[in-house]
């Protein structure tokens, strides 16, 4: 990512359409791409290479790191008890063309129209304590400023969306892909819980690349919990 | 005057205030609460913006035999015009500028076997200032903040308001047609001569488990003053002095998104409304009148279409019940429409 030059910031309406999700199985974690939540015609788990998972961290609730290696297979597995798994994925370059989308860089095809780098991160909360209430990386990412865990469906939840360790206003935020208002001037935004079970809520951003491989970097960061 | 009793109860379209029904800029324009066309709803302008604002309230009066009635209201149109700027997410100013049209037929010489004129009276009418401040609940009352989500507009949301008109229109233009002296008409007037107050409280639920539902109420006392007018029955006696009875309305509606192109930024909406108005008696030389006030019930049904900034609604609003006090006596009168038909545009910058 930082080999990328970024120039600026736009705040991104929600273009990506595929989920990345954690879910949890006996001791391990199993890294998931596609659709939580598919419709018709979509395919709920969509085979990535294991090479698009660039980290899959374990973490206390303080946000420390307690485990970094992980399975790199289909699908990543991490094994361990966290109260916060991070995860970081790259579906890598994608170029828009005369022929259609194509999963290479801009300087690989010919009648490029546009294209991007696409990187997605999931944070995944499973202990609450008040460090969590602070973002945990320098990238993109969503806060929760009170315990998702204890929500209810109905209930709303009140976020932050950060970059590089500060707040990010008029952002774009999206439930189950759903957008459903941009962050205020501290970042915050409030969104209602609507269903039980795991929960994905979704920001984005687009920045400048170098031209040559994307013309662009598309930065997706994505909060998940359990409501239970 | 052919009949003092025909004095009606005056219809104040302009002075109430209708929500603008204001196209939000983004998500929640097309997904976020309803606006009807009568009620008014507790959306508040965006800090900030400016509204642009224009509506048409066309009513078309019932009619009877000119041998009941020598002199009929024809149609009445309401235009407005107004203009409203955010100062705060939660405060609204507005400035409403209402241009009136109001046409009677009456009866030459008196007399229904003579035939009737087409009498109209039309100008500006008196402006009016809105103040609305808005509030919701979400865990606990609070002022609307400056940015909310869509998750956020489905709170519930409140304002209350408070609104003077100024009295610029021309109370005094009679009709000298029969009369070189004029016609004491003040319903058919373009101004109150004095000040009107409105004071209201709107609450509005766009429904959680079926967002595509939004819940109006609307509640609003508006209070008239007598004013002296410059007519004068003859050379020495005193002049005329009327106060419109005051008005209390409890307004009900229900707004039901049926179409959205969120691609097109269009959005649709049915409307459905109950207005109930009751109207106090009017009052001559601080007489009560008769042929005045009672209570009506009226049901609007409508569709308000958005499109971009842009938002235009259109609704029929008929009498569905009525208990005027003197029903025989006030054609002309609130109740006695054959229908009303409500038009209206805004845009928000």
């Amino acid at each position: 990512m930082k080999k990328l030059l970024i120039s600026f910031l736009i705040p991104f309406g929600f273009c990506f359409s595929h989920d990345l999700w954690i879910e949890k199985e006996d001791s391990q974690y199993i890294l998931y791409y596609g659709h939580l939540h598919p419709t018709q015609n979509e395919e709920r788990f969509i085979k990535y290479n294991p090479e698009n998972v660039l980290e899959f961290e374990c973490l206390r609730s303080d946000g420390k790191v307690i485990r970094k290696k992980f399975e790199e297979s289909y699908p990543a597995k991490l094994k361990g008890s966290c109260s916060v798994v991070l995860a970081l994925f790259s579906s890598g370059f994608w170029t828009k063309t005369i022929n259609g989308l194509k999963n290479l860089p801009k300087d690989e095809v010919q009648g490029a129209l546009e294209s991007w780098l696409s990187y997605e991160s999931v944070k995944r909360i499973d202990n609450w304590s008040e460090d969590l209430k602070k973002p945990l990386t320098q990238d993109i990412e969503i806060v929760s400023l009170e315990d998702p865990l204890r929500t209810k469906v109905g209930d709303k939840l009140t976020l932050v969306v950060y970059y590089k360790g500060k707040p990010l206003k008029d952002i774009a935020v999206a439930y189950d892909e759903h957008t459903i208002g941009t962050t205020d001037n501290e970042g915050r935004i409030n969104v209602r819980i609507r269903k039980n079970g795991l929960q994905l809520i979704s920001t984005s951003i687009k920045e400048k690349a170098d031209g040559v491989k994307a013309d662009y970097v598309i930065k997706t960061a994505i909060l998940s919990f359990e409501v239970k | 005057m052919v009949k003092k009793v025909l004095v009606s109860v005056l219809l104040l379209s302009g002075f109430s205030f209708a929500h603008h029904g204001v196209a939000a800029l983004g998500a929640a324009g097309l997904e976020g609460p309803g606006a009807p066309l009568e009620t008014s709803s507790s959306a508040t302008l965006p800090e900030g913006s400016w509204l642009f604002y224009a509506k048409l309230d066309h009513v078309k009066w019932k009619k009877y035999s000119f041998q009941d009635f020598p002199d009929q209201k024809d149609s009445y149109d309401f235009w407005m015009y107004g203009i409203g700027y955010g100062v705060k997410p939660w405060l609204s100013l507005y400035l409403f500028v209402p241009y009136y049209v109001k046409k009677e037929l009456k009866s030459i010489n008196g007399g229904p076997t003579q035939g009737q004129y087409s009498y109209t009276n039309s100008d500006f009418a008196d402006i009016s200032l809105m103040a609305v401040l808005g509030f919701k609940y979400d865990k606990g009352f609070k002022l609307v903040p400056k940015k909310e989500s869509l998750d956020d507009l489905m709170d519930w949301h409140f304002t209350v308001y408070g609104g003077v008109s100024l009295p610029t229109g021309n109370p005094n233009k009679y009709d000298r047609t029969r009369d070189p002296k004029g016609e004491f008409e003040p319903d058919m007037s373009t101004g109150f001569g004095k000040p009107a107050i409105t004071l209201g409280f709107t609450a509005t639920k766009q429904l959680i488990s079926f967002p595509k539902l939004t819940f109006v109420f609307d509640a609003k006392y508006i209070k008239f003053f007598e004013h002296t007018y410059n007519f004068k029955e003859a050379p020495d006696s005193p002049r005329k002095k009327y106060k419109f009875g005051d008005e209390f309305r409890l307004n009900t509606a229900l707004a039901y998104r049926f179409y959205t192109n969120v691609e097109k930024k269009f959005r649709a909406d049915a409307l459905l409304e109950t207005n109930f108005q009751y109207n106090q008696r009017d009052k001559e030389d601080s007489v009560k009148l008769e042929g005045s006030g009672g209570k009506i019930l009226y049901g609007v049904v409508g569709t308000r279409l958005y499109y971009k900034n842009i938002s235009i609604g259109a609704g029929i609003k008929v009498p569905v019940w009525k208990n005027l006090n003197e029903e025989s006596q006030q054609q002309g009168g609130e109740g006695k429409e054959r229908y009303r038909f409500v038009l209206t545009i805004s845009t928000l910058f």
